[in-house]
């Protein structure tokens, strides 16, 4: 449905995007995902005419669009802070892609109305209609705005980071009516978000985003269970990164030594380790196997028990059940044992340049969890 | 009306009873010593001085040519401030101070560089002489000065407003369809139009009030090219002092009307908005 191809936008020396290519399938909702400045919402500007590639091409239904403008590409917007037209009712909000269109294209006043009132219905805000976005709470502007868009039945939905000016609570609704709405309506969407959580749990497919390039592309749990590449990993969700050594088909981890049977060819080489917290088993010396470590630090959060320990000279971060702890009767200073159910090692010739970027939005996205 | 919540600055009373005595004693205290001076010449006397024909002539140039200056520049401002707001262009800045020079010009010297230039044989005039136009020394010369010295009022009340509009609203409207025209109808002009009325009634107080540049322009031929302004400082030249306070109460009175109109025109705009 939507193709872009080799697509490349620079601003000044700036390389927003650099040789991006993407397919969005009829009725698909795709979240693209990364930290700011990565070029989504570059990406998402192009796709929708306000931004022109530098270079590479964009088709809609097979048929080039690269340079049709935003006007004709019947494309529904939903910004970040709604823009709602203040000097306008509810209802003359959503009927404006209606009344702008020419005398032959244009529905009756009662065709317009019924539409406006039929979409206000849909996003639950009948009787609002006179209001003015003033009146409103953020959650209600945002579903004007999404009305007003869908109002002239765009081909595609494109949604700029549509949720970040709410607060926590509201988003989550809203997100989730989002994907009700969706599901209902079947129609494309593509939306922006730096908020993992939203990406993973709305979309359809995600497409995560670095410094201008698509590091991948896949469903919510292929992206969280097999992230391809180190940024990847860091972005979604909390991960250890660990300096360990590659060396024939082995990787050192400190005293720990786990099979990594892809390197089997590489003799010895820096690499990262990259360990999820819940997939790090904990056991009694003598129950299970592994290397010991030793406990720093223990802090129950809900159901899970964050564990904090140090393994030789690296910290490492284990999440486990509440009854597990019961069970270990986990304590800073006792040793356990440590094994990694799953671990991901990349060498590290090659990205280590992205890395240190991408650190602190590691820092980042484990302090909103 | 009482004192509502608390605000920033303490004391109700005594802020109120400060604006009070100062716009009594800047603005109120003189305004009603013209009144009184009128009021002590009787009614048929007042009727007599200030409408008298050359003096209706005199209102209906003031006022006529003010309205119209005023509604010139609404537009040429608005077009002034659009391009320094939305056009970076070598010499932005530049072009930019130029706007505020007829606040800081002496008016006099501006009525005198006007009329050099539009008279028949200044560097404009001669060009719009075998045209048939005559700017200076006709009703056209007053508007022309006018204009000149009510544009940076539109301009500097617009701009900020220009400035601070969300290109993601023209961004929407275009990808719901809408053409140029319908955005700049639509989007852009309601959101700047209390500002637009503010520079209006801004630059038409100015030029009913305008003396300095106007006069030197004008050629101040009775009946025709003559403000009255003018007609008030003449008449003072004359000793005629009840007769220049009668023309002067009128159209004090009349300015009050017309700017209590704009004023509550605007409030009933921003009113309507559900003032943010």
């Amino acid at each position: 449905m939507i193709d872009a191809r080799n697509v490349r936008k620079t601003f000044g020396s700036f390389a927003a995007l650099n040789d991006v290519s993407l397919n969005i399938a009829e009725g698909e909702l795709v979240a693209l995902l990364g930290p700011s400045g990565s070029g989504k919402t570059t990406l998402l500007r192009i796709l929708g005419g306000l931004e022109f590639p530098d270079s590479g091409s964009v088709l809609f239904d097979g048929g080039d669009a690269t340079l049709v403008s935003a006007r004709d590409r019947h494309v529904g917007f939903v910004f970040q802070h709604y823009a709602l037209f203040r000097h306008m009712t509810v209802f003359d909000n959503v009927a404006f892609g209606l009344k702008v269109r020419s005398r032959k294209e244009r529905p009756s006043k009662a065709e317009i109305a019924e539409r406006v009132h039929h979409l206000l219905s849909m996003v639950q805000l009948d009787g609002l209609a006179l209001r003015y976005p003033s009146q409103l709470s953020g959650g209600q502007r945002q579903r004007v705005a999404l009305a007003r868009a869908l109002a002239i039945q765009p081909r595609v939905l494109l949604l700029d980071e549509p949720f970040g000016a709410l607060d926590a609570q509201v988003r989550k609704e809203l997100r989730r009516w989002l994907r009700r709405l969706h599901d209902e309506l079947k129609i494309t969407g593509v939306f922006v978000t730096h908020d993992q959580e939203e990406a993973l749990e709305v979309a359809d497919r995600v497409v995560v985003m670095n410094q201008g390039r698509i590091e991948q592309i896949g469903t919510p749990t292929e992206i969280y269970d097999q992230p391809a590449t180190p940024f990847v990993y860091q972005f979604l969700g909390n991960v250890n990164a660990l300096p360990c050594r590659i060396r024939g088909g082995q990787a050192e981890i400190g005293p720990l030594v786990m099979p990594a049977p892809s390197y089997a060819g590489v003799a010895d080489a820096a690499g990262v380790a990259f360990v999820r917290p819940h997939d790090l088993l904990l056991s009694r010396p003598g129950e299970g196997g592994g290397s010991f470590a030793v406990v720093r630090h223990v802090s129950v959060l809900g159901a899970v028990v964050r564990v904090e320990l140090s393994l030789g000279e690296h910290i490492i971060e284990a999440e486990t059940s509440r009854q597990r702890h019961a069970e270990l009767e986990l304590a800073p200073g006792q040793r356990v044992l440590l094994w990694p159910r799953q671990a991901r090692f990349f060498l590290r010739d090659g990205w280590e340049g992205t890395t240190l970027e991408s650190r602190e939005e590691l820092a980042r996205t484990s302090a909103m969890l | 009306m009482t004192a509502t919540k608390s605000s920033v600055i303490p004391g109700f009373g005594p802020t109120l009873g400060y604006t009070l005595f100062y716009l009594g004693l800047i603005v109120l205290i003189p305004l009603a010593a013209l009144f009184f001076r009128a009021a002590g010449m009787g009614w048929e006397q007042f009727v007599q001085a200030a409408f008298a024909p050359r003096v209706l002539a005199a209102y209906r140039l003031s006022f006529g040519g003010a309205l119209l200056a005023a509604m010139i520049n609404v537009v040429a401002g608005l077009l002034v401030a659009w391009v320094l707001v939305r056009y970076d262009f070598p010499g932005r800045k530049f072009f930019d101070a130029i706007v505020d020079l007829p606040f800081a010009l002496p008016t006099a010297v501006a009525g005198i560089a006007l009329t050099a230039i539009y008279a028949p044989n200044g560097w404009v005039g001669q060009f719009l002489k075998p045209l048939g136009i005559k700017v200076a020394f006709t009703p056209l010369g007053v508007v022309v000065a006018m204009v000149f010295i009510g544009l940076p009022f539109v301009v500097r009340t617009v701009q900020p407003v220009l400035q601070d509009l969300e290109v993601e609203h023209e961004e929407v409207a275009v990808s719901l369809g809408a053409g140029r025209w319908q955005i700049f109808r639509m989007i852009i002009l309601p959101a700047v139009f209390p500002a637009l009325v503010t520079g209006f009634a801004l630059a038409f107080a100015r030029a009913l009030g305008e003396y300095g540049s106007v006069i030197f322009i004008a050629g101040n031929m009775p009946g025709v090219s003559e403000i009255a302004p003018l007609l008030i400082v003449t008449k003072l030249e004359q000793y005629d002092y009840a007769g220049a306070t009668a023309i002067a109460v009128v159209m004090l009175v009349a300015s009050f009307i017309l700017l209590l109109v704009i004023n509550t025109l605007q409030k009933w705009h921003s009113n309507r908005l559900g003032a943010v």
